[in-house]
C-alpha cells in the first residue's frame, strides 16, 4: 500500500484538531483587545501593512462533521466528503476567478486604509504597504523583523464565497504590535490592540428573491453532488455576469467597509472591568447568519451606514451586513 | 516490572509522543528545482521536431518567451503550512508550450530547436503568465496557472488576447514534493489543453482535418 494512504489521520489529524482547539478557544470569550488609552497617548511611528492571505478569491467549504464517532473510519470519510465538496467549489468558483482577473483587493483596502485612517489623528499610519502574509509564519517574520517604525499595524485580509455561493465575504484580522513581537504573541507579547472584523455582501438575485433561508438551506442540504454542482454554478454565474460587476462591487466594497469599519474600531476604547468593548447604550439586539459557517449569531447594532448595518459580536468582532428592509 | 523501569518506559513514551508532536509542527519547505516541473513531452520536444512530431509539413505556431506578469515570484503559495517556491517557472512553461505541438500543428518557441524554429510560422502566440500558485483548503491542495495570450495570424499585425484557467484540486496526503509538482503539472496541463484547442480552431475555423489513414499492413503468411 502505497505510504501516503495511511498518513493522513496522523499528521494532519493532529494539527486540524489542534487548529480547532484553537478556533473554539478563540470563540469562547471576547477576541478584541481595545487599545489601552496610555499606549494611544504616545504611539510612535507605525508601519501599516495589508497582508493577503490569498492570491485569488476561495469557495469556504463547511466540513463533514458525519463520520464523528465512528473513529478513524469516520475521519476518513469526513475527509474524502470534505475533499469532495472542495473539488466541486473549486470547479465551480472558476468563473468567478476569471471575472476578478487583474483585480486587486489588496491594493483597494490599501487606498481606503490610508483615506480612513487619516481620520484618526493620534494614529500615524505612513505609506500603507500591500503583500502577500499567507499564514501566521510570515506573519511572525513580518513582524519581527527588524524596522524603523516603533509599531506594526498589520491588516490581514481574505475573501471568500460562501458555501452555497450565495454571499462573498470580506474579513480582516487587525493587530498593533510593537517593533520585535510576533504577530500572533499572547500574554505580554500579544497585540496592543487586536479585531476581527467582516463584510457580507449577499447576491441580489440568489437564491430566489423572497426564499427564506432555511428554505435554502433546506434545498441545498438536501441537494445531490450534481444538484449542488449546478446550483453553484448557477451562482458563480451571476457573480461573473456583466463583466463580473457584481463579483468586483461585492470585493471593492468589502474592502473599503473593511477600512472604514477599522478606523471606527481602532479609537474606541473598552470599560476597565476586562469586557472588549463599551456598548453602546439603547443599541438594539440584531440576529444574523455567518455566511461563511451558516451558523446563526446574535450582536448589538453599532452603527447603521447607508444600507448597512454595523454589528458588535459578543466577542467584539465587528460585522457588516445588509440593512434589513422592512 | 519495577517502578525505575516504569518510569523509564514512560519517560522514553513521552520523550517519543513530544518528538512526534514537534514533527508534526515543523512544515518543511518546499522547494521546486529547475527541471522537476519538466513533463517528458516537453523533454521529448527540447530533443527535436522529429522525436516529438512528425511534423515537416505542418502550420508551424510561434511561441514568444513566456513573460511573468507576477513580477518573476518564486514563491508560490503555502499548502498546509509548507511554503513552496519554484525556480524557473517561466521557463517551465516555455518548455511545455514547446511540446505542445498536436497532429495538426508544430510548435516554434525558445525551447525547440531549429528546424521547427526556422519555418515561418502562421500564427504567433505571446504568452503571459497572470496566476501561478499552490494553496491548501482542510484536506484538499489546489494549483492554479491562468495563461494569457496574445495570438497574431502571421500577415496581420491585429492581435486577439485569450484566457486560459487551469486548475487542479484532489486531497494532500502529506504535501510532499511529488504531490505538489503533480498538482501544479495537471493545473498547467489543463491550461495547455484549451490553448491546443484554441490554436487549432484558429488554424482549421472549418474544423481540424481528419487524420490519415493508416495503410494497412501487408498480410502474411500464416506459419506451419
Amino acid at each position: 500500500m502505497n505510504r501516503r494512504h495511511v498518513s493522513l489521520p496522523t499528521r494532519h489529524g493532529a494539527a486540524a484538531l489542534g487548529l480547532c482547539t484553537l478556533l473554539l478557544s478563540g470563540c469562547a470569550g471576547a477576541t478584541r483587545v481595545a487599545l489601552p488609552d496610555a499606549w494611544r497617548n504616545q504611539l510612535g511611528s507605525v508601519k501599516t501593512v495589508v497582508g493577503l492571505e490569498q492570491q485569488e478569491i476561495n469557495a469556504a467549504v463547511i466540513a463533514s462533521t458525519g463520520g464523528a464517532g465512528l473513529g478513524l473510519l469516520g475521519a476518513i470519510i469526513d475527509s474524502a466528503v470534505t475533499n469532495s465538496r472542495t473539488k466541486d467549489a473549486e470547479a465551480a468558483v472558476a468563473p468567478v476567478r476569471d471575472a476578478l482577473v487583474g483585480n486587486e483587493p489588496g491594493a483597494t483596502l490599501g487606498a481606503a486604509l490610508t483615506r480612513e485612517l487619516a481620520a484618526v489623528p493620534w494614529l500615524k499610519p505612513g505609506a500603507i504597504e500591500v503583500r502577500q502574509v499567507p499564514n501566521v509564519d510570515a506573519a511572525n517574520a513580518l513582524a519581527t523583523k527588524a524596522g524603523e517604525s516603533d509599531l506594526l499595524l498589520l491588516v490581514q485580509t481574505s475573501y471568500k464565497l460562501s458555501p452555497s455561493f450565495n454571499a462573498i465575504v470580506c474579513t480582516a484580522n487587525v493587530s498593533l504590535i510593537p517593533r520585535g513581537q510576533p504577530a500572533n504573541g499572547s500574554g505580554a507579547n500579544k497585540p496592543i490592540y487586536f479585531n476581527r472584523f467582516s463584510s457580507t455582501a449577499l447576491l441580489a438575485t440568489w437564491p430566489a428573491k423572497g426564499a427564506k433561508i432555511e428554505e435554502e438551506e433546506e434545498a441545498l442540504s438536501t441537494a445531490s453532488g450534481g444538484q449542488l454542482a449546478r446550483q453553484l454554478e448557477e451562482a458563480a454565474a451571476l457573480w461573473a455576469a456583466s463583466g463580473g460587476r457584481p463579483a468586483r462591487q461585492a470585493v471593492d466594497g468589502g474592502m473599503n467597509e473593511l477600512a472604514m469599519m477599522i478606523a471606527f474600531d481602532l479609537p474606541q476604547a473598552a470599560p476597565a472591568d476586562g469586557a472588549a468593548y463599551h456598548p453602546v447604550p439603547g443599541s438594539a439586539r440584531v440576529e444574523l447568519r455567518d455566511e461563511l459557517t451558516e451558523q446563526r449569531l446574535t450582536g448589538l447594532r453599532v452603527k447603521d451606514a447607508g444600507a448597512r448595518t454595523w454589528v458588535r459580536l459578543r466577542s467584539g468582532d465587528l460585522v457588516a451586513i445588509a440593512k434589513e428592509t422592512p | 516490572m519495577t517502578a525505575g523501569a516504569a518510569g523509564r518506559h514512560g519517560a522514553l513514551l513521552g520523550a517519543a509522543v513530544l518528538a512526534a508532536a514537534l514533527s508534526a509542527c515543523y512544515m518543511a519547505p518546499v522547494r521546486i528545482a529547475s527541471g522537476q516541473l519538466t513533463s517528458d513531452r516537453a523533454l521529448a520536444a527540447a530533443r527535436g521536431p522529429a522525436a516529438a512530431r512528425p511534423g515537416a509539413t505542418l502550420p508551424v505556431v510561434r511561441f514568444e518567451p513566456v513573460v511573468d506578469q507576477r513580477g518573476g515570484a518564486t514563491d508560490l503559495g503555502v499548502v498546509a503550512g509548507h511554503a513552496v517556491s519554484a525556480e524557473r517557472l517561466p521557463a517551465w512553461v516555455d518548455e511545455e508550450l514547446a511540446g505542445l505541438a498536436s497532429d495538426h500543428f508544430a510548435v516554434a518557441s525558445p525551447a525547440t530547436p531549429a528546424p521547427a524554429s526556422a519555418r515561418s510560422p502562421v500564427l504567433t502566440g505571446r504568452p503571459r503568465i497572470l496566476k501561478a500558485y499552490v494553496a491548501s483548503q482542510g484536506v484538499t491542495k489546489k494549483a492554479v496557472v491562468v495563461l494569457q495570450v496574445d495570438y497574431s495570424p502571421a500577415p496581420d499585425p491585429a492581435s486577439a488576447s485569450r484566457f486560459y484557467r487551469g486548475q487542479h484540486a484532489s486531497m494532500n496526503w502529506d504535501s510532499a514534493d511529488d504531490e505538489i509538482i503533480g498538482a501544479l503539472r495537471e493545473a498547467l496541463e489543463a491550461c495547455l489543453e484549451q490553448v491546443r484547442s484554441d490554436v487549432e480552431a484558429r488554424l482549421y475555423p472549418a474544423g481540424v482535418p481528419a487524420p490519415k489513414p493508416i495503410p494497412a499492413a501487408p498480410e502474411t503468411a500464416p506459419e506451419g
